[in-house]
């Protein structure tokens, strides 16, 4: 079936690169893997009209963004003032900064860290990231604002003691 | 940020290359349990509607035969309307039991529903302090002309004593996207105006209730957007005018001092 066809390749050839995308927003691959997954199973239903699109791809990466923030805001709420005990987080093997900055993203709200994905990875365009998250420009770049500077604050690397001066 | 944006990619590169691929046959499985299960719900929430519907409809159909609404202008449509009874409606052990007959207000149609509005004077239930008072009924037909169902108040004379220009409740009819405004007012108001978020603001009746009152009575009939409850109790700024009749404001709510509202 062609349909069916255009679908499949349209996955093999997005699939990888979304995780990838939305492993910077989970911090968690099985997490990543799984919402980029059910958006796909999503756009599987409506394949007939997606085709039509300019860039498929963005609309699965909308849902998925946004079953990722729903997902975080779930497991949040869930978990709140309990104790973790789950396995931690799986994360591919990456070099010591880019783990560091991995940690760091895990730090900011889900919402901050959708336009860090956007904007730095995929360079778009702060206009194109309002229109892709329906937001207004405004708060998108008021969200990036917030996002660089907390990230600045957790990679800062703390002063070497023996280069602060000393005063008498 | 250039080095944020090398450090992005190669997380994002690493986790493109570590990513296990279920497959495009599993997206479109998985694609398919889920409309199943929305199915599913779906026609499971329809049933439950459909059941509750059912049953509210047999509760309310319970009371039949005990004389039409009295008074008030002709209805517009021919439908013939399931008489009410008063002394049977306003059943429970916390609602007031009327001590006289219903007063009609108004009355009118919305979106093909028959509804009217009655004062009457009634003996309060405990907890409330003994004695007789101001009430006021709003009961509502379906299209079909049954009774659909009632709200009943007493807290008039009580929000009169603060020295309102307006009082102003919330009524909403069982089962309807239709909502009421409803209250006394200063017998000088000529017109009261609400204003729901940015919807285009509308105007309420006024019914004069005659020199035995001191104030007047005014029906305010609408649906906003959106259409629920819940609507009206986010956040949205409700506003209410009340003008004389040369147009000037008497008071408005919200304002200092809060004398509409």
């Amino acid at each position: 079936m062609p349909a069916q066809q255009g679908f499949e390749a349209f996955y093999e050839g997005a699939f990888r690169r979304l995780v990838g995308q939305l492993l910077v927003v989970t911090g968690d691959l099985a997490e990543a893997e799984d919402v980029v997954q059910e958006a796909f199973a999503r756009a599987s239903g409506r394949w007939a009209s997606l085709q039509g699109y300019d860039v498929p791809e963005a609309w699965v990466r909308r849902v998925a963004l946004n079953l990722a923030a729903s997902g975080l805001r779930r497991r949040r709420s869930r978990l709140v003032a309990l104790l973790r005990l789950g396995p931690p987080p799986l994360v591919p093997a990456v070099s010591a900064e880019t783990a560091a900055v991995a940690a760091a993203l895990r730090t900011l709200p889900v919402a901050q860290r959708q336009v860090v994905v956007l904007h730095h990875l995929l360079d778009l365009p702060v206009e194109q990231v309002a229109r892709e998250l329906r937001l207004p420009v405004g708060t998108v770049k008021s969200r990036l604002a917030r996002a660089r500077r907390a990230l600045a604050e957790h990679l800062e690397e703390p002063p070497d003691e023996e280069a602060v001066p000393h005063h008498a | 940020m250039p080095e944020l944006r090398e450090q992005l990619v190669e997380l994002a590169e690493a986790g493109a290359r570590e990513a296990r691929v279920p497959g495009a046959d599993a997206a479109v499985r998985r694609g398919r349990r889920r409309r199943r299960q929305l199915m599913a719900a779906t026609v499971l929430g329809v049933l439950v509607l459909a059941g509750g519907v059912v049953a509210i409809d047999r509760w309310a159909g319970g009371w039949g035969g005990y004389g039409p609404p009295t008074g008030g202008r002709p209805r517009p449509s021919a439908t013939t309307l399931q008489p009410i009874d008063p002394a049977r409606m306003f059943w429970g052990p916390e609602s007031p039991k009327p001590a006289g007959p219903l007063r009609q207000m108004a009355e009118g149609t919305f979106k093909g529903r028959h509804w009217a509005f009655y004062l009457f004077r009634g003996r309060a239930a405990p907890p409330d302090p003994p004695g007789e008072r101001w009430c006021n009924a709003l009961v509502d037909w379906r299209p079909d002309g049954r009774l659909a169902g009632w709200n009943v108040g007493c807290g008039l004379e009580q929000e009169l004593r603060r020295g309102r220009e307006l009082t102003w409740h919330l009524d909403e009819p069982v089962e309807n996207r239709m909502f009421v405004y409803h209250g006394t007012v200063t017998r000088q108001a000529a017109r009261i105006r609400f204003q729901i978020g940015d919807q285009p603001p509308f105007e309420a009746r006024i019914v004069d209730l005659g020199a035995q009152f001191p104030y007047n009575w005014y029906v305010a009939v609408f649906s906003p957007r959106g259409g629920t409850r819940t609507m009206l109790d986010r956040n949205i700024p409700k506003t209410a005018t009340v003008l004389d009749a040369s147009g000037r404001v008497i008071c408005t709510s919200g304002s200092e001092p809060d004398r509409c509202g």
